[in-house]
């Protein structure tokens, strides 16, 4: 029955540039624009194609490091690229304009095979193989491949003269030591507000300020675009909410505006990412407060991006090597469906359920399954010059002190001995 | 399977609807939503053709319409028979211009009812009072006029995250004045009253303020229902086969002899939810 509804859906109306439906409910997505690799699990792929228009993300930020930073901005800049209108608020950069010149650039393809990321070249060189085989196949992908992303580039420069002829992607590969053109920049539906400049109430004005771009460009989905304007999709982008520098009367004022964006989003060609400093409120990092929980409930998507730099029990562990931080996902997105579509899309059994790590190269960030690294054979368990941390274990469960759990003094090494 | 093994350990009399003048209490957390029990309970009053009044906080009509047709239920068909009245009290709760909801176009079905607060600030205990006892006079009027008489309509309230109005700002007191308010009109058409409401045991205090408001509006919603119903993650973590788990008990006025308290873990599947006694899951049998 649902996807009867659907067919007669795209029938009726274009879905906007940049965005497509799910094949698992029909929901109009668009994409968070993180790299994608069939190898690695992805954000994406987590939230199982996309982030839901009509939706709300919402993203825990890191300790002492800006990881979620840069996930809001392979947000944004997979906006400008998809074409679709970018709406950023932020109160931590004196011009938002900033952030946005911040942004990284569309990674061109030929640059990346011999690049730093030697371990992945193998596996590029087979996608490629397999990418081209279905090259034919234009929307339907579940990774982006290499191969579309020169096309792309070549569609970009193009772009200037006719801006609506040619298909807007729905994800690309951004390369982070690249940095925006400027004149991409100027041409890109932008909307920046200053939260600084933002009278007392700040919540209540950026709301008034996206209603407005809802409305003058016709992103309501209730009502009939005029016949000459192509329906585009709005990505709005909040960084740091409820940090210090915004202003309220009241503390509720942000579930107000939680509450009241969503019900606006819902009816929009809209989807919004929100960064939050959550461990300004929290004295302990493993208890979230009620007040960023009261926040995480009026959102569609919890995710939590945990940097190993932020705190010192895991800054020297071993697997800070790999990994530079966790990633947690604590709720997802089920707009119009009873579990979330990753449930089913995945490669994954349910987001909530992985150990999560990410990594962040020179070129790109990605997101990963986390394993614990091997420690050796089963023989030379936790000997060999490694991290100060495994030196310290192994002095102290020396098996000659018999101090293990389950070992007899005078036995042999126990090789699953702890 | 599925949903009915929920209704027989909930084993309410006659065809498994909320019995007459009770209320249920729905609790979940953040790791595991009692969406699934909301929908439920709708698709249970609308087969046996009764009437239910949703107070939608914190989704829209659509999200109940595609979840609906899952479970086996035209909600949109429901409606144009009187059976479902649809309040929506997302989408222009706190806008003043409210230029949304009017602008509804035929493709999504008219919300019978939306609920606004014009006021530009509800801190005020004054005005707080007052946009709850209007939402009062909508509930009220949607029900009154849907039930010209008033013996046995069994008609069934349910609010979608009552949560959301304690959040935004309202008094505390206010709100639970609001519920009993919503009782009494249940009872006197014979019908029954479902909140669903986050209680989450993992998190710290944050302000003082905040945290007694929730510890009040908990204990008083417990006290005045004699259903609890209550969702959480598993306590040893995430599992494939296990979504979370369900407590039935007993609210401190059930007196009913029937009722059994039991705990149940469960699976959110597709179109239906599977409960099974707990360590029953399909990987362990």
């Amino acid at each position: 029955m649902s996807s009867f509804k659907k067919r007669v859906q795209t029938k009726q109306t274009k879905i906007p540039q940049g965005t497509r439906l799910s094949p698992y409910n029909g929901q109009l997505l668009i994409s968070t624009g993180l790299y994608l690799d069939f190898y690695k699990i992805i954000f994406k792929h987590i939230l199982g194609g996309g982030i839901p228009i009509g939706s709300v993300l919402l993203i825990k930020e890191d300790r002492h490091t800006e990881y979620a930073r840069l996930l809001l901005k392979y947000f944004l800049v997979q906006g400008i690229v998809s074409g679709h209108h970018v709406l950023l608020s932020t109160a931590e950069e004196r011009e938002p304009k900033n952030f946005i010149m911040g942004l990284p650039w569309l990674s061109n393809e030929s640059d990346d095979i011999g690049a730093e990321d030697d371990d992945n070249t193998i596996e590029l060189e087979e996608k490629m193989t397999i990418a081209w085989r279905y090259k034919g196949l234009k929307k339907f992908e579940s990774s982006v491949k290499s191969k579309p992303n020169l096309l792309l580039n070549k569609q970009i420069s193009s772009n200037e003269t006719n801006p609506h002829q040619i298909e807007k992607p729905f994800c690309s590969t951004f390369d982070l030591t690249k940095s925006i053109p400027q004149h991409i920049m100027d041409n890109a539906l932008l909307t920046l507000v200053n939260v600084n400049e933002l009278n007392e109430n700040s919540y209540h004005t950026l709301l008034d300020r996206i209603r407005n771009v809802i409305e003058e460009n016709h992103l309501n989905s209730l009502l009939v675009p005029p016949s000459n304007v192509e329906r585009n999709a709005l990505r709005i982008g909040i960084h740091s909410i409820a940090s210090p520098s915004w202003q309220s009367r009241s503390s509720h004022d942000i579930f107000a505006f939680l509450h009241a964006l969503r019900g606006l989003l819902r009816f929009s060609f809209g989807a919004a990412v929100i960064t939050i400093p959550a461990y300004l409120y929290s004295s302990s990092s493993s208890e979230p407060c009620s007040f960023i929980r009261r926040i995480e409930h009026m959102c569609d998507a919890v995710v939590e991006v945990e940097s190993f730099a932020g705190s010192p029990a895991t800054n020297n562990a071993i697997y800070s090597a790999t990994y530079h931080g966790l990633f947690h996902v604590h709720k997802l997105p089920t707009l119009n469906s009873l579990i979330s579509s990753s449930t089913k899309l995945s490669v994954l059994s349910s987001g909530s359920g992985n150990n999560l790590g990410f990594k962040l190269r020179r070129k790109k960030f990605t997101i990963e399954t986390f394993h614990l690294p091997p420690e050796g054979g089963v023989n030379e368990r936790r000997v060999g010059p490694e991290t100060n941390k495994s030196v310290k274990k192994d002095d102290k469960n020396k098996p000659g002190i018999g101090s293990g759990c389950g070992s007899i003094p005078g036995r042999n090494v126990d090789p699953y001995d702890f | 399977m599925g949903y009915a093994s929920l209704d027989a350990s909930l084993s309410f009399p006659d065809d498994n609807l909320p019995p007459n003048k009770r209320s249920i209490l729905i609790t979940d957390t953040l790791s595991a939503s009692g969406n699934f029990l909301i929908h439920h309970f709708i698709v249970n009053q609308v087969k046996s053709d009764k009437h239910v009044v949703l107070v939608g906080l914190s989704q829209i009509f659509n999200h109940y319409l595609t979840i609906g047709r899952k479970l086996g239920v035209n909600l949109t068909l429901a409606t144009q028979k009187g059976l479902l009245s649809f309040i929506d009290g997302l989408t222009s709760l706190y806008s003043q211009t409210d230029g949304f909801s009017k602008s509804t176009s035929t493709t999504i079905t008219i919300p019978t009812a939306v609920l606004t607060c014009t006021a530009s600030s509800i801190s005020n205990s004054q005005t707080s009072k007052e946009i709850l006892q209007n939402f009062y006079k909508v509930i009220k009027q949607t029900i009154v006029a849907r039930h010209s008489s008033i013996d046995d309509s069994r008609v069934c309230l349910i609010f979608d995250d009552l949560s959301i109005l304690l959040y935004a700002g309202f008094n505390v007191r206010d709100i639970l004045e609001f519920v009993k308010a919503c009782r009494m009109l249940i009872e006197k058409y014979n019908g029954s009253l479902i909140i669903l409401i986050h209680a989450d045991e993992d998190v710290s205090p944050s302000s003082f303020d905040d945290e007694l408001d929730q510890e009040i509006f908990l204990k008083l919603l417990i006290y005045q229902s004699e259903y609890l119903l209550s969702v959480r993650g598993l306590g040893s973590g995430f599992s494939r086969d296990v979504s979370g788990e369900i407590t039935m008990a007993r609210g401190p006025k059930n007196q009913d002899k029937w009722f059994r308290p039991s705990t149940l873990h469960y699976k959110v599947l597709d179109n239906n939810v599977q409960f099974f006694a707990k360590g029953f899951s399909q990987g362990v049998l």
